[in-house]
């Protein structure tokens, strides 16, 4: 197990190049469907609010 | 002149959203498992090349996802039509973050490498640029509050940064870089072997279905948007 954090010495950069790009992939996809979820929301209440 | 578009692809895609999240997720989790676990280590890099298998489907689709803008942006010129801004708009932050992962990945594997973080050199230099293209388009829309003002400067802006594009694929040509050339060309076969192959495709892959997965959420973001407007009218 500890050869896969060691990765023959190279493991500090695998694992920065790895976290960097996953992390970042996961903050761009989250960001979005959040701001998807706050924009149907916000769209909802605005013809809730037009049918009154 | 006005064409017909295939506003019905896109909404019946946009419908199956969650099928695409499941997938993305699996294809990373199969891609990282031969990325990680599942294939030897280079002969002459040793196992830092592992760090390919994130870099190269970043460049690949940063430059594939720029042309998609470029190409946007010229059919927005040419037929007038609003769609092409939003195809546009939102692939735009997609493949600036494909651009930035491609530039830190490949800056942490040109330390252990090359001995350096960065070099101004051809291909890195061009790769930057392209971050600045994304951003400088990104930001014409946020800081320019006619609309229309904006189409006109983004699409223009897209249209320029189309020359980067082949200048960034043949700079490892055409200039003595530091930057290895292009393992895999359409031209040949690939001087890869299957065992390094199958992980950088699965990646390619799961890159692709996440491009798809975010692409179609920040559309249907841009259309949410132009319905809040007319509705808060």
């Amino acid at each position: 197990m500890s050869e896969i954090f060691y990765m023959n010495g190279y493991g500090e950069y695998i694992w920065s190049a790895y976290s960097f790009t996953l992390i970042s992939l996961m903050a761009l996809f989250l960001y979005n469907y959040l701001s998807l979820l706050k924009k149907e929301k916000k769209l909802e209440n605005l013809q809730g609010k037009n049918e009154q | 002149m006005y064409i017909k578009l295939p506003n019905g692809i896109i909404d019946s895609l946009r419908r199956r959203l969650p099928i695409f999240n499941i997938a993305t997720l699996i294809a990373f989790i199969l891609g990282l498992y031969y990325a990680i676990l599942n294939s030897p280590p280079d002969y002459l890099q040793g196992d830092s090349m592992r760090i390919m298998y994130v870099h190269v489907p970043a460049a690949w689709l940063a430059l594939s996802s720029y042309s998609f803008l470029a190409l946007s942006c010229i059919a927005w010129f040419i037929f007038r039509n609003p769609i092409f801004n939003l195809f546009a708009k939102s692939i735009a932050p997609i493949g600036a973050l494909f651009t930035l992962i491609a530039l830190v990945t490949g800056s942490i594997w040109g330390k252990p490498t090359w001995g350096t973080w960065w070099a101004w050199d051809a291909r890195l230099t061009s790769m930057l640029i392209l971050f600045f293209l994304y951003a400088a388009y990104i930001m014409t829309w946020q800081t320019i509050v006619n609309k229309d003002l904006a189409a006109k400067i983004s699409a223009a802006l897209g249209i320029i940064g189309f020359i980067n594009i082949p200048i960034i694929k043949f700079s490892v040509d055409w200039w003595n870089t530091l930057h290895q050339p292009a393992t895999i060309s359409k031209l040949s076969a690939p001087s890869i072997h299957i065992s390094m192959l199958t992980p950088l495709m699965l990646m390619t892959f799961a890159y692709i279905l996440f491009l798809v997965t975010v692409f179609l959420m920040r559309y249907k973001i841009e259309t949410l948007d132009q319905k809040i407007l007319r509705v808060s009218k």
